[in-house]
């Protein structure tokens, strides 16, 4: 049965959400949290007595129980305040909440969401970036990387690092995934100064020697590729959620700019080709919301959804572009202020597009999943 | 949220599938596009597998089936030809839904069976010279007198017209009346004395004529008027609304049929030791092609099942109609590309896709239109 509305919980949700980010994170606090380069701890606080961090955590272990397209409509309205949010609280639902549900040992669950509300992936980086090595003792597991480029690190309570524990072993072979609490031992994070997403800041990681001990590890050891597949497809899905909530974010923006009279004279909204980029783009992000529904509900189901998230990613992500490079347009001269929220939609929509890995890596996955 | 076809739909799909593959093969596409000639035996048959009333009340002879349903079988028409599509879906789809709309209740009972079991071509005509885009400057009059009216003026685009048993013909019958008023729909007999219907050339879509109709002092039955005199916009309205929920099916469908086919030509040609496909920017090219297909597939959903549920839909049909025949053009354009030399031969279908798919952009309303309507809904400018 074909149904592309959203249920009675989806769309409370949905409200729950926008009532947050009215009250919590409004465009002043998302200014100054992206002028300082601040973590949004104190909004973070506010989602996790929502009960919000532990969305996708299992009913039976204390979670509201939800699945990916509930996650997808709450990134989607959390990228209205900023996407760098959106995403580090995407992230985090599933480092913390998702992947030990899934994954994870039966008690597991339950003793993360104790150990935390903010987790950081620590996945390995396409973009020239390291992985991490992990070397198994006795009863102890012994990580080593250096330069790990993971978001919100500074910030997080608990980092799921991926690391090779089978030095044989290349590729999605022998890597395994530990749980490191960011105050551990030999743990060392930089943040790095950034142009957009400036809410979360990028950080490097260096780990020294960390030791960590059985009931960190997620999921069988050396075996935990194919784990991280799923939730390298599940940060996809969060960063095009994320996009599309920027992009709406934007174009409601642009929308009021071009409504604003200009010098006495009639405001750009007067203007046929003004018109028709708004419809445009209201189009575009209209398509862009379902395709990413579409994927989150087939990620969900069960099936492969790769694919579907990879396109989704792709036009989500590019929706939001045409967004900013829409609203920088109308807005004018203003949109290079400082003080214009136009600019910093437009320096948070740059990054969206190469995170979770680069277009072009996306676009292969697709091509395989077409016999190309 | 639920994205699952019920068994019922997929064994329709499955149906209709195995039925174009039989009755509808390359071939007999090539056939009738060469020869210019409307499918009638398709047609028939199409109607016999009980596909022409798809969304008719059973009391009128129709299987009172979803528009989501009406969606899946008229994507997998447009898949196969533009042609076909707009031979089988024209009638049932917008002559179906001006008659549900505003028929008399001995019109519904006479032509709705007829069209269910393929025995009527109805053919719609709002068109003219300097009335298009802008459909309230129609010129063509229809002037009372007696139980007749006097219908006098030339339409432009009317397809099918020349094989039709009748033409729904919108005309001002209130010269005086304020833009949006004064118009009545006439159900008019192609075959009334002072009527001349003539097959103008075109790019694509040769089997089903498109045509010109001249009106010479016609005189056209009161009884024949579809809706109320004076007050036929929201029957043309309905009619444009119907159709621009189909333009999301056709443009999907002949967007599916131009990317398959060049996903086949990828996966085959063998340049510089592998095929063509293995090559990132071909690669890339088709992925692309499927972003914007699987959106077009969301949009024209998302109108189709808003108008299942009764709700408001003309800005989800008018997001669909635009990005379904922007989406086929391009895919058409880019299948080209991939086909290299032999895409422009008359050999391979792919420029038939090409041709077939400028017509997306500009019939039922060109993609500025759309826009605008968009744009309206969005409290900019004119709705």
């Amino acid at each position: 049965m074909m149904d592309l509305e959203l249920t009675p919980r989806q769309d409370a949700l949905r409200q729950q959400l926008k009532e947050l980010v009215t009250r919590h994170c409004p465009p002043a606090v998302a200014r100054e949290l992206d002028e300082r380069g601040r973590f949004p701890h104190e909004f973070f606080a506010q989602l996790e007595s929502a009960g919000l961090c532990g969305l996708l955590v299992p009913a039976e272990h204390g979670g509201a129980g939800a699945g990916l397209p509930e996650l997808a409509i709450a990134c989607e309205e959390l990228a209205h305040a900023s996407a760098a949010i959106a995403v580090a609280y995407g992230t985090s639902a599933l480092s913390g909440g998702w992947a030990p549900a899934r994954f994870g040992t039966a008690g597991q669950p339950r003793a993360l969401a104790a150990g935390g509300r903010y987790f950081a992936l620590a996945a390995p980086d396409e973009h020239g970036g390291t992985t991490a090595a992990a070397q198994c003792g006795e009863n102890r597991y012994r990580l080593r990387a250096t330069q790990l480029q993971v978001p919100g690190a500074d910030a997080a309570d608990q980092l799921l690092v991926v690391a090779r524990s089978d030095a044989g072993e290349r590729g999605g072979e022998g890597l395994s995934l530990f749980y490191v609490p960011r105050v551990s031992a030999g743990v060392r994070v930089t943040a790095v100064a950034q142009m957009g997403g400036r809410a979360v800041s990028l950080c490097e990681v260096d780990l020294d020697d960390v030791v960590v001990t059985p009931e960190s590890l997620l999921g069988p050891l050396h075996r935990g590729g194919p784990i991280l597949d799923q939730l390298m497809d599940a940060y996809r899905l969060v960063v095009a959620a994320a996009s599309v909530g920027l992009a709406q974010e934007t174009f409601e923006s642009a929308l009021a700019h071009a409504r604003q009279p200009r010098n006495s004279g009639p405001p750009p909204a007067a203007r046929q080709a003004v018109q028709h980029a708004l419809a445009a783009l209201h189009t575009r992000i209209e398509a862009a919301r379902l395709l990413v529904y579409h994927a989150a509900w087939c990620a969900e189901s069960g099936s492969d959804a790769s694919a579907q998230v990879g396109l989704a990613k792709g036009y989500a992500t590019a929706a939001a572009n045409q967004a900013v490079e829409v609203g920088m347009r109308i807005a004018g001269p203003a949109a290079n202020r400082l003080d214009c929220d136009m600019q910093r939609y437009f320096r948070d929509a740059r990054p969206l597009e190469t995170l979770a890995g680069s277009p072009e890596a996306d676009k292969d996955r697709v091509a395989g999943s077409l016999g190309l | 949220m639920e994205y699952t076809l019920t068994p019922e739909q997929e064994l329709m799909v499955d149906t209709v599938r195995a039925f174009l593959r039989r009755e509808c093969t390359r071939e007999y596409v090539r056939g009738i596009e060469e020869r210019e000639e409307f499918p009638w035996e398709l047609y028939r048959k199409f109607a016999a597998l009980g596909m022409m009333g798809l969304q008719f009340p059973p009391a009128y002879g129709g299987a009172g089936r979803s528009w989501v349903d009406l969606f899946l079988v008229a994507t997998e028409l447009a898949k196969i030809s533009g042609s076909v599509y707009m031979a089988l879906y024209q009638t049932p789809v917008f002559a179906g839904e001006a008659l549900l709309v505003a028929g008399s209740e001995a019109q519904k009972r006479w032509f709705l069976p007829r069209i269910t079991r393929g025995e009527a071509v109805i053919a719609f005509s709002l068109t003219e010279a300097n009335a298009g885009s802008d459909a309230t400057a129609i010129r063509t009059t229809a002037t009372a007198d007696g139980d007749h009216f006097v219908v006098c003026g030339t339409k432009m685009f009317a397809s099918a017209a020349d094989v039709a048993e009748r033409v729904i013909v919108v005309t001002r019958s209130d010269p005086a009346a304020p833009p949006q008023h004064g118009f009545t729909v006439f159900l008019v007999d192609p075959a009334t004395p002072g009527i001349t219907i003539k097959p103008i050339k075109k790019l694509g879509h040769h089997a089903v004529h498109t045509c010109e109709i001249v009106f010479d002092d016609a005189r056209v039955p009161t009884a024949d008027i579809l809706g109320e005199r004076n007050r036929g916009w929201q029957v043309a309205r309905a009619i444009l609304d119907a159709e621009r929920i189909w333009a999301g099916a056709t443009g999907l469908g002949a967007a599916l049929g131009a990317f398959e086919l060049a996903l086949d030509y990828a996966k085959q040609r063998q340049q510089f030791g592998r095929p063509i496909g293995k090559f990132q920017a071909i690669a890339h090219m088709l992925v692309d092609m499927r972003a914007e297909i699987e959106a077009v597939r969301q949009l024209a959903l998302l109108a189709a099942c808003k108008k299942d549920r009764g709700l408001p839909c003309s800005k989800e049909a008018a997001m669909a109609k635009y990005v379904a025949a922007e989406t086929a053009q391009r895919v058409a354009t880019r299948g080209m590309q991939i086909l290299g030399g032999y895409g422009y031969t008359m050999e391979y279908d792919m420029q038939r896709y090409y041709r077939e798919s400028k017509l997306m952009e500009v019939a039922g309303g060109a993609t500025e239109i759309q826009k605008t309507i968009i744009a309206g809904y969005l409290g900019l400018g004119r709705a």
